[in-house]
């Protein structure tokens, strides 16, 4: 396949975690302010947090929309092409690929379970990854991820 | 993969990804709801339980009053929450601050007023207090009070009465005698009403209310049913000793009146001592008894003593008497007796001509009865006798006379003899 993998290599699976954990520091962030509110005002997820529940989901689908750059990504020297064409992922691209980590986006409802919850999808994630070379992202958006 | 395969693969990843986000925007939408409504349930729960608890009225009451406090309040988070105006949302934010502030005054007003955690005495304490010379300062928290460097104590009913005492500038009100207490125990649940110091079975005070006793200093003890039955037993015992003794005091009393103590020594001396005692007396009728008294002393028949009248003398006396009890007259005083000669009431009939021309008679009764002291049984006798006279004044006097007579012929007083 030609395009803009002809000279790249498949990027590191350790940097592919990095790159995410640096993308998911919204939702830690969102995280942390929901427990804050919960434990000092005894009320989970406060109205003001509605907002950041939006940012939260549209920041995770559309992350890679950039060219395939997310922040991680980016700081990381890692690029989401389209698998079919080589082309960089683009909003739909990012949108698909990014499906599967959707459901972190309502850890925070589950209370103190919500970083288990969290920990536990990544865990997934890095199984499939290891097992079958390929990340359920990938799958789910038709991508993959390359070193620069 | 040809320009036109290209289009139609990216036409269809955009379609898909537009139907994924309309269908998180609509979970999320839906999630977001039923946070907001969770959100609104708890808050409204939690001024439920604060009016409950805090207000102590019932649930329902309580909900209901939740109910009509939470619509300005919802109105006001409206108007703050809502699209975005600033002068809309400053009245949103201005309404709500004023309900707040309402709302956390009311319940300051009511929770300034509770000492003690509603769940009972093993809660933690909820109130602590220093006491200063102006008197008592509260806290919601123990430590060190800065103010005076004293140590904040966790408040007692002892204190809260007293400061109580303090806001209404009474003081403890005490009672010596249970006649002047206003009520001992709660007609409702039985609780008391009273605080004491000193012995429930002798010196005993009451007080309104708990605190100090102001002449030792010593704690009051609530005044309970079970010290009441011991106060009442104890104070049954002494009204009891306190009766006999009056009673005492009064035959003593009686006695060193009535009875000559020079002549019954003699009379113990002769052993002669006879003592008169009248059933009833009668106007006129002391004369009589008089003279026979004074009639067995000439005769020799008895000592004088004295004449003992029960409507006059304390009863005991005459009841020992009659009984003969010489151990009961030993503990009054009169041992020593050979005898008592009690006499009937005497009565007279009313003046009726007599057989003599131009006379009147009059009858005239008398009972007797001896009880000899020394051994031998009582003996009783009715003399009944008429005199004559010019009127009925003297008719009565002669009567009178030959009753006399009569009596110290009777084999009655005979008896009497030592």
């Amino acid at each position: 396949m030609d395009g803009p993998k002809s000279n790249r290599r498949d990027a590191p699976v350790w940097k592919r975690f990095l790159a995410g954990a640096i993308d998911l520091l919204p939702l830690a962030m969102f995280l942390a302010l929901n427990e804050w509110s919960r434990t000092h005002t005894g009320l989970a997820l406060r109205l003001g947090s509605k907002i950041v529940l939006w940012t939260t989901l549209f920041w995770i689908l559309l992350r890679d929309s950039l060219s395939g750059y997310s922040p991680g990504k980016a700081l990381l020297g890692l690029r989401a092409l389209d698998r079919r064409t080589g082309d960089p992922a683009g909003v739909p691209d990012s949108v698909l690929r990014n499906l599967p980590l959707v459901p972190v986006v309502f850890a925070p409802l589950l209370g103190v379970y919500g970083p288990l919850f969290v920990a536990a999808v990544l865990v997934v994630h890095g199984l499939v990854i290891v097992s079958s070379r390929r990340a359920l992202t990938d799958s789910a958006g038709g991508t993959e991820v390359v070193e620069e | 993969m040809t320009g036109e395969e290209k289009s139609t693969y990216r036409a269809g990843k955009w379609a898909k990804a537009v139907a994924i986000l309309i269908l998180l925007v609509i979970v999320v939408l839906v999630t977001l709801y039923w946070m907001e409504v969770r959100w609104i349930y708890k808050v409204f729960n939690y001024v439920v339980d604060k009016i409950h608890k805090d207000l102590e009225v019932n649930i329902n009451l309580a909900r209901g009053l939740a109910a009509l406090v939470w619509l300005p309040f919802l109105y006001f988070l409206n108007k703050t929450i809502g699209p975005f105006g600033g002068r809309r949302r400053m009245v949103g934010l201005a309404g709500l601050s004023v309900y707040v502030a309402a709302y956390s005054f009311l319940l300051w007003n009511v929770e300034r007023q509770k000492f003690f955690p509603q769940g009972g005495p093993e809660q933690p304490p909820i109130r602590f207090y220093v006491a200063t010379p102006s008197g008592y300062r509260f806290f919601d928290e123990g430590g060190r009070d800065p103010a005076t460097g004293l140590s904040r104590k966790s408040v007692t009913e002892e204190v809260v009465a007293d400061w109580h005492r303090r806001q209404a500038k009474e003081g403890l009100k005490s009672y010596r005698s249970l006649d002047e207490v206003p009520g001992i125990f709660n007609t409702g649940d039985g609780s008391n009403l009273l605080w004491y110091s000193g012995d429930p079975e002798g010196d005993i005070t009451w007080y309104t209310g708990p605190g100090f006793d102001p002449r030792t200093g010593k704690h009051l003890q609530p005044y309970t049913a079970d010290v009441h039955a011991s106060y009442q037993t104890a104070a049954a015992r002494r009204q009891q000793q306190t009766a006999r003794t009056r009673q005492a005091q009064r035959e003593q009393g009686y006695l060193e009146h009535y009875v000559n103590a020079g002549a019954l020594a003699e009379a113990r001396r002769a052993e002669r001592a006879v003592i008169v005692a009248v059933l009833d007396g009668e106007s006129g009728g002391h004369s009589f008894e008089g003279k026979l008294a004074a009639s067995l002393k000439r005769k020799g028949l008895a000592a004088f003593v004295g004449i003992l009248m029960p409507s006059a003398f304390a009863s005991p006396v005459y009841e020992a008497l009659a009984r003969g009890d010489r151990s009961e007259l030993s503990r009054l005083g009169l041992d020593g007796l050979s005898g008592a000669l009690l006499v009937g009431r005497m009565h007279s009939g009313t003046p009726s001509p007599s057989s003599v021309q131009g006379a009147l008679s009059v009858s005239a009764s008398l009972s007797l009865t001896s009880v000899p002291l020394n051994g031998g049984a009582p003996a009783s006798s009715e003399i009944s006798v008429v005199g004559a006279g010019i009127d009925g004044p003297a008719a009565l006097n002669a009567a009178r006379d030959r009753l006399l007579d009569a009596a110290l012929a009777d084999p009655v007083i005979a008896g009497l003899q030592p």
